[in-house]
């Protein structure tokens, strides 16, 4: 990651506190619509946060993010995988732990292959990760994030609603 | 790992300045079972032990190597050997028999490496590593196989099960699991955990680089933010827009500046100068001007001179003149009272003789004077007054007219006309000083006008009116002061307010550099190509590790299940054994398989599911370790690989009923694999004695210097 967008990202880090997870699943959904996706809805369900049809597929995200260097994901969150992948969907984990040369992980998601409760290294996530995913937003994601920041900052969860509004493909269900 | 085409067993077994051993003595175990008998300290198991030098080499003494503590303190060599340690074994091999050989030189350190030489049919030879590649390729113990399943060591005899890896690794071996657990231990060893930890570390010391490297930078441009904002330039306005304002604007200021002071082309500065450009014009741009500027100082500085001595000459003129009038008037005036210097120095000639005849005249009159007070002197001296003291002639009334005279005298007189002449010669003179006076002052005034005047006149053109052409000439002086004037203050101010300029300038310059030195090494290590490998290297070390740990599960499932086939067989080899060593023993021995967050364990328990060995007593551990040594053994057998048993003690509480069991266990054993014992004389040595069958050779070892070995 560009070291500009990792202090960006401090900085939302900082300002939102608790809410900084959810704020950057929202930055994602439009750098991920900023790549001319079909659809990108935000569930909110457990084990799914994004659904992004794309070439006619369905790919489910999981975006788990960290203050430190590892995540962990509970029963729920593996169950909620579990039900994507057994229903024929992708299923991703979206890891962004908080190195100053971390990148965003699109991991695949493997039933039976990530353990329930356990502090897990985006080193983990590495030998699953998708590199079209994320060469997909390699180049947006900074652009969005330092486009948005401010607003990230200012107007919380309910200022990038109003952007990702913005966007026909975008929706909530 | 069990690839040999034939199971090896030693046969022979020659010592050598070894331990008790001194000089070289030999022992034949090619039958069934050996049995060494002797007292303590005899050597038994000093032969036991030369067999695993043989085979495993120096871990044998660390207490490290092999977990029994008192190994550290054992020394290989005879300590009054004078040659070099030696053993060889002979062993039953495919196509023949060969010789393994292993020799220590004599003043060998504890850690020396061995020599290790392996002969086999057909005059091959194999040394170091070559042979250790050859015992692992048949399947020839290390050093876990062998203290599980081939030697029944003293020092530990419980240990095989009652330690959990030892036991775990025992049983594991007995259900057909070694290669599953090798590859577990294998996986252990590569550890995919250090594989991200490396990585982590390797991230992690880039990061700091990079947040050093970025520090100085930032540190750099914090610096120049603050001296900027020290001059009234914020943050926010110190970019790439300001610097071009003023760029544009130091060349506009400089460009009349520089005309004026009549700088040539070459030294004025260009419209689509870059920053950088205009900055290192801006260093010099002072004493360029400078130096123009003396010139003009200069010129200036004579301008006002000239103005200042025309305006004064103009100005001293009029007065000049009319004090030149005014000296006239007052000369012509004094002339007219007084009369001509001449005539006042006549009259005071005239006066002068006057007063030199009264002089004369006051002279001669003294003199008289002083020949009458001479005459009444005499008179009175001769004591007649009334006769002449020289002719006796008689003078009546001489003194008293003498007396007369000397009183009338007629200086009074004489004093009063000098005084008279004195004081009117004074007159004369004050007022031929006031001529004199008069007339230099005319002349001096007269002259300085004149002066005046010839310097007027060299100031104006030839030709021009004086009063005329003062008043043109100082119009035209005045214009071109001004002129001179509003160039020089113009290249003050500009020299003044550039000074300032120049340095916001400049430290914009800086920022703009400092900016791109940061942003350029913040963007050092995501841009790098050396990164993206590295990245790359990551991604293929993550999913290596993620493949061992799914290899790694993978061998703990199978094993699990290859187990829960294989239990019941071992079971009941276990069993079997347990029975005839200890026959009175009335619990049913099972293996219990345990899991653990990373690997199977396994158990010894009871019918009920009770640990075994956390409850039984000394005796019956002895007989469990011996029975699953057995079964273990058995299991090797089976599969075809090499054994042979080496007992050294076995007997350890055990009492006479155990001690017969045992001896119907190893001759029961015995028909399977060769077995050697080492023992004291004791129940179960008789009992092996009461079987023993033409296959057998039982030994007493004598622990005479150096120790013996007589056949029974």
């Amino acid at each position: 990651m560009q070291h500009e967008t990792y202090q960006r990202l401090g900085e939302i880090r900082a300002s939102v506190g608790m809410e900084y997870g959810k704020i950057l699943q929202k930055i994602l959904a439009i750098s991920l619509l900023e790549t001319k996706v079909e659809s990108l809805v935000e569930r909110s369900v457990q084990g799914i946060d994004l659904e992004m049809v794309i070439g006619g597929e369905t790919c489910a995200f999981e975006v788990k993010t960290s203050e430190g260097d590892t995540i962990k994901l509970s029963r729920k969150d593996i169950e909620g995988l579990d039900r994507l992948v057994e229903a024929g969907n992708r299923a991703y984990i979206v890891v962004l732990t908080n190195g100053p040369l971390d990148d965003l992980i699109f991991a695949r998601y493997h039933p039976g292959e990530v353990p329930v409760g356990k502090e897990l290294s985006s080193f983990f996530f590495r030998a699953y990760q998708e590199p079209a995913l994320q060469k997909r937003i390699k180049s947006t994601f900074p652009v969005v994030v330092d486009k948005h920041a401010q607003t990230a900052v200012e107007g919380r969860q309910g200022g990038l609603d109003k952007i990702l509004e913005q966007y026909a493909e975008w929706g909530r269900a | 790992m069990s690839g040999a085409p034939f199971p090896v067993r030693p046969t022979c077994l020659e010592i050598e300045n070894f331990r008790g051993f001194r000089g070289a003595c030999s022992l034949d175990f090619a039958q069934d079972l050996t049995l060494l008998m002797g007292e303590c300290k005899a050597g038994k198991s000093s032969i036991l032990t030369a067999i695993e030098w043989c085979l495993l080499g120096t871990k044998i003494v660390s207490s490290t190597s092999t977990g029994i503590a008192e190994r550290g303190d054992w020394i290989l060599a005879n300590t009054e050997a004078t040659g070099e340690t030696r053993v060889t074994l002979t062993l039953v091999v495919e196509g023949g028999k060969g010789k393994l050989t292993r020799t220590r030189a004599l003043d060998a350190k504890r850690n020396a490496p061995d020599q290790l030489e392996l002969t086999l049919p057909g005059e091959q030879l194999l040394t170091g590593n070559e042979v250790e590649e050859w015992l692992e390729w048949t399947g020839m113990p290390n050093w876990d196989t062998w203290k599980q399943a081939f030697a029944q060591h003293q020092e530990s005899a419980r240990e095989r099960i009652t330690d959990q890896a030892d036991r775990s690794y025992l049983i594991a071996s007995m259900l057909g699991l070694s290669d599953y657990r090798d590859l577990s231990a294998m996986l252990k060893k590569v550890k995919p955990k250090e594989l991200e930890e490396c990585a982590q570390e390797t991230l992690q010391h880039l990061a700091e680089d990079q947040q050093r490297a970025r520090q100085t930078p930032q540190q750099e441009v914090n610096g120049i933010q603050a001296s900027l904002q020290r001059l009234n330039v914020s943050a926010t306005q110190a970019g790439d827009a300001e610097l071009e304002l003023r760029r544009k604007a130091l060349i506009a200021e400089a460009l009349p500046v520089g005309e004026a002071v009549g700088l040539s082309a070459e030294q004025l500065p260009h419209q689509d100068w870059s920053a950088s450009e205009v900055h290192t014009w801006g260093a010099g741009w002072r004493s360029q001007v400078n130096a123009q500027m003396t010139p003009l100082r200069q010129e200036l500085g004579d301008l006002e001179g000239k103005i200042r001595s025309l305006t004064s000459s103009h100005e001293a003129l009029n007065p000049k003149r009319v004090a030149l009038a005014d000296a006239r008037q007052q000369l012509e005036g004094l002339r007219s009272k007084h009369g001509s210097p001449q005539d006042l120095r006549a009259q005071r000639e005239t006066i002068a003789q006057e007063l030199s005849a009264l002089r004369e005249q006051r002279r001669e009159q003294g003199e008289l004077n002083n020949l009458l007070r001479e005459a009444l002197g005499v008179l009175k001296a001769g004591g007649r007054t009334d006769q002449c003291p020289v002719c006796t002639q008689d003078a009546g009334g001489l003194e008293q007219r003498l007396q007369e005279q000397v009183a009338s005298g007629g200086d009074d007189a004489i004093q009063d006309q000098l005084d008279q002449l004195a004081s009117r010669d004074s007159a004369l003179s004050s007022q031929l000083q006031q001529l004199e006076q008069a007339q230099a002052a005319f002349q001096g005034t007269e002259d300085s006008l004149a002066s005046l005047e010839k310097t007027l006149r060299g100031q104006l053109p030839p030709g021009t009116q004086e009063e005329a052409g003062v008043t043109d000439l100082l119009a035209a002086l005045l214009a071109q002061k001004v002129r001179l004037e509003k160039t020089i203050n113009l290249a003050d101010e500009n020299l003044a307010g550039m000074t300032g300029k120049l340095e916001v300038f400049g430290l914009l310059l800086n920022l703009r550099a400092a900016r791109e030195r940061a942003e350029h090494r913040a963007g050092d290590l995501s841009a790098m190509p050396q990164f993206a490998t590295l990245q790359d290297k990551i991604d293929e070390a993550a999913g290596f590790a993620c493949d061992l740990i799914a290899l790694g599960n993978m061998a703990r499932e199978l094993e699990e299940e290859q187990s829960a086939l294989q239990i019941q067989a071992v079971n009941q080899s276990i069993n079997h054994y347990m029975s005839m060593i200890s026959p009175g023993f009335e619990k049913v021995v099972s293996v219990h398989q345990k899991h653990t967050a990373t690997k199977l364990i396994y158990q010894l328990v009871d019918s009920e599911g009770k640990n075994l060995t956390g409850t039984l007593n000394q005796g019956a551990l002895n007989s469990l370790s011996l029975a699953t040594f057995f079964a273990g053994a058995q299991f090797r057998v089976r599969q075809g690989l090499p054994e042979f048993l080496v007992l050294d003690d076995p007997v350890q509480s055990l009492d006479q009923a155990h001690q017969e069991g045992l001896a119907r266990a190893v001759k029961e054993f015995c028909k399977l694999a060769p077995v050697i014992v080492a023992c004291l004389p004791s129940h179960f040595t008789r009992e092996l004695e009461r079987l023993k069958s033409p296959d057998d050779r039982h030994c007493k070892v004598h622990g005479s210097d150096p120790i013996q070995i007589e056949e029974i």
